[in-house]
């Protein structure tokens, strides 16, 4: 009974009822994500496929020999490349756009709604869509490109077939990151612009130096989240154009799911190793970005 | 009964087979035998035709030892069939050929294709895909992918990068394909009325004929050596989770699909060559167009990676990649098939 007492008195008090409200998320980040992490990190020490036979501890040889598989290196860079151009091109074409519809008109306001339509659309069924407008023999869209006597592959072509998933890939996102920059431009108080006003600053003056300034965080959390979305790229990938052509579009995560469900000797152990080295990979990029915009979180007007 | 796509498929079958959560009976190609039963995942059959009371001689051997591995079956037949050559007579007749005269020869088809093809109405002379190894085509010229019994690449001959440069002329040059097709792109092709000619299997039959397309069907082209097609089919197979007493059930069902009422039934409608002798027979298969048009062709089907358990692993990780950069142009034949050999080699090497 004292004991009892005890523990409701120390949970009384509101900075450690914090934790009991915490439990529940807690608890589900431990079956989904921490507990699979680890089984994952295990796996990749063993010798394992998909029919669960044959299983043996090999320690890190699978890591030793993804140093020597072209396709992972292949898959890595065009990993980065997505990474490098999608998320920079999002970024600012979102802050761009929420700096513009962040005026509370009613077209304006109408306009954030449909920027937003795309988000909430599978990216699955988005893919499909796009493969099929862009397909050079059955689609309306390089049809319309031949009648102004320019032959262009799109997704088939090894030069064009990842730029082509960027740029689907922005259409889609782009409203999310909008949305979350216009909370954060609404959120910097009239008083600076007003003051820059009276001093004479033009409207491009203002945006660069009080409006970016002030929403440096939210800046960070975008590129934060995108980079680690771009990272784990794989939906629009796949359904567009499988990895090719000749491999150009095939990302890292894509690489895990063939290796480990979709070709023989569906090599579970490999699979997971790559998936190990993809996690250090995003890891280290975010705790990086995360770093450098912290340190700007305290820049002043 | 489920059905769904092949890549869903076959990411639910293995897991559930691991756990004993895989139905009595599935259905799926047979060069999926020799993984299956490597990883003891579905149970040896042998004693089915004893059971059922079938004759095994009222079918055609050829076909029945595609369901087998290392002499014991381990599917029962649903179906069979070998590669064709599908021609447009629509289009044929319009660029000028007699549409009743489907090549005969690789070097004829080439010719053909480029006077079928014609930019300007979005119009392909001959579908190629990356998916297909075009195996016709290899070995009609004198060529091999592999020497499965000594396990070794037979891919770098001089017959094979003679071949491969013809085919690497005939797409990027002379652009008779579509850049970059998949399998079901020219199947929408085909299907449209935008591709002359494909090789493939008797799956399209019942597409064009919906689609209303004015095909033809026949053996695929005579090389400069042979002729010859890969053997292919399904068959019926129980994981190892079914119990004894579901198998027998299971055997019912297979025996009711070996009946001649229903393989006779499957090969008039979806246009399949029959393996049953009784329907072989058949005074209406005999009569059926497309049966009499594919008929001739049961001596051509010869395996392309049936048999080994690492078939599908030289297929996907091997020849695909091959012939994609072959067919898009962005390697020399010599050196592409140089280096695949030697990955033949290598898979051949580790799975020993």
């Amino acid at each position: 009974m004292k004991n009892t007492s005890n523990l409701l008195t120390y949970f009384n008090k509101p900075d450690k009822a914090a934790y009991i409200f915490l439990l529940p998320s807690l608890f589900v980040f431990t079956i989904f994500v921490f507990v699979p992490l680890l089984a994952s990190l295990l796996i990749s020490m063993f010798d394992i496929n998909i029919f669960l036979e044959n299983i043996s501890f090999i320690g890190v040889e699978n890591f030793k020999r993804l140093f020597y598989d072209e396709r992972f290196w292949n898959a890595l860079k065009n990993t980065l490349y997505f990474t490098v151009f999608e998320v920079p091109l999002q970024v600012i074409f979102s802050l761009l756009l929420a700096a513009y519809v962040q005026k509370n008109t009613v077209f304006r306001k109408l306009l954030r709604s449909c920027f937003f339509i795309p988000v909430v659309c599978s990216m699955t069924a988005v893919g499909i869509v796009w493969s099929i407008l862009l397909d050079p023999a059955l689609g309306p869209v390089p049809y319309i490109f031949r009648l102004l006597g320019l032959d262009i592959g799109f997704l088939k072509d090894p030069l064009l077939a990842m730029p082509t998933v960027i740029l689907i890939t922005v259409w889609k996102n782009f409203g999310l990151s909008m949305t979350i920059l216009v909370a954060g431009i609404q959120g910097i108080p009239d008083t600076y612009y007003e003051s820059a006003k009276i001093d004479g600053a033009s409207t491009w003056n203002q945006f660069i130096n009080i409006t970016i300034p002030l929403i440096v965080p939210t800046l960070g959390f975008c590129t934060i989240t995108n980079i680690i979305s771009s990272l784990q790229v794989f939906d629009q990938a796949y359904v567009m154009t499988k990895g090719g052509p000749v491999f150009k579009t095939e990302t890292l995560v894509q690489y895990i799911y063939t290796r480990g469900f979709s070709v023989a000797p569906y090599d579970l152990g490999y699979a997971s190793a790559i998936a190990e080295v993809l996690f250090l990979i995003i890891a280290v990029v975010v705790i990086l970005i995360y770093h450098i915009f912290v340190k700007k979180e305290t820049v002043g007007v | 009964m489920d059905i769904m796509p092949w890549d869903t498929y076959f990411q639910k079958l293995p897991p559930a087979i691991a756990t004993n959560t895989a139905p009595s009976f599935v259905l799926m190609g047979v060069e999926f035998i020799p993984e299956y039963v490597s990883s003891n995942s579905i149970q040896p059959l042998d004693d089915f035709w004893d059971v059922t009371g079938i004759d095994e001689s009222d079918f055609v051997k050829n076909v029945l030892d595609m369901y087998k591995y290392q002499g014991k079956y381990y599917m029962t037949p649903m179906q069979y069939n070998l590669q064709y050559l599908y021609w447009n007579k629509d289009l044929f007749k319009e660029a000028g050929l007699d549409p009743e005269k489907p090549p005969e020869t690789w070097e004829q088809l080439g010719e053909y294709a480029v006077q079928l093809t014609d930019p300007t109405k979005n119009q392909y002379g001959f579908g190629v895909t990356k998916d297909d190894a075009l195996a016709p085509l290899i070995w009609g010229n004198g060529g091999e992918f592999w020497d499965i019994e000594n396990q070794k690449s037979l891919l770098d001959s001089p017959e094979n990068i003679k071949t491969y440069e013809w085919l690497q002329d005939l797409v990027v040059n002379k652009e008779v394909s579509p850049k970059g097709a998949t399998g079901p792109d020219l199947d929408n092709l085909l299907k449209s009325g935008n591709l002359a000619m494909y090789i493939s299997g008797p799956w399209q039959v019942n597409g064009l004929r919906n689609a209303g397309i004015n095909f033809g069907i026949t053996a695929p082209p005579k090389g400069t050596v042979t002729q010859a097609a890969p053997l292919g089919g399904c068959g019926f197979a129980i994981p190892k989770g079914t119990t004894d007493e579901l198998k027998s059930a299971v055997y019912e069902f297979c025996k009711y699909w070996l009946s001649p009422e229903i393989l006779k039934e499957w090969t008039m409608k979806n246009g399949f060559p029959p393996f049953s002798n009784e329907v072989i027979n058949d005074p209406d298969v005999m009569n059926d167009e497309i049966q009499q048009s594919i008929a001739p062709l049961g001596t051509l089907g010869k395996s392309y990676n049936l048999e080994i358990a690492i078939g599908s692993q030289l297929h996907n990780d091997v020849i695909k990649p091959m012939m994609d950069t072959i067919l898009m142009g962005t390697g020399k034949p010599a050196d592409v098939v140089k280096e695949a050999s030697e990955k033949i080699d290598e898979i051949f090497q580790s799975s020993k």
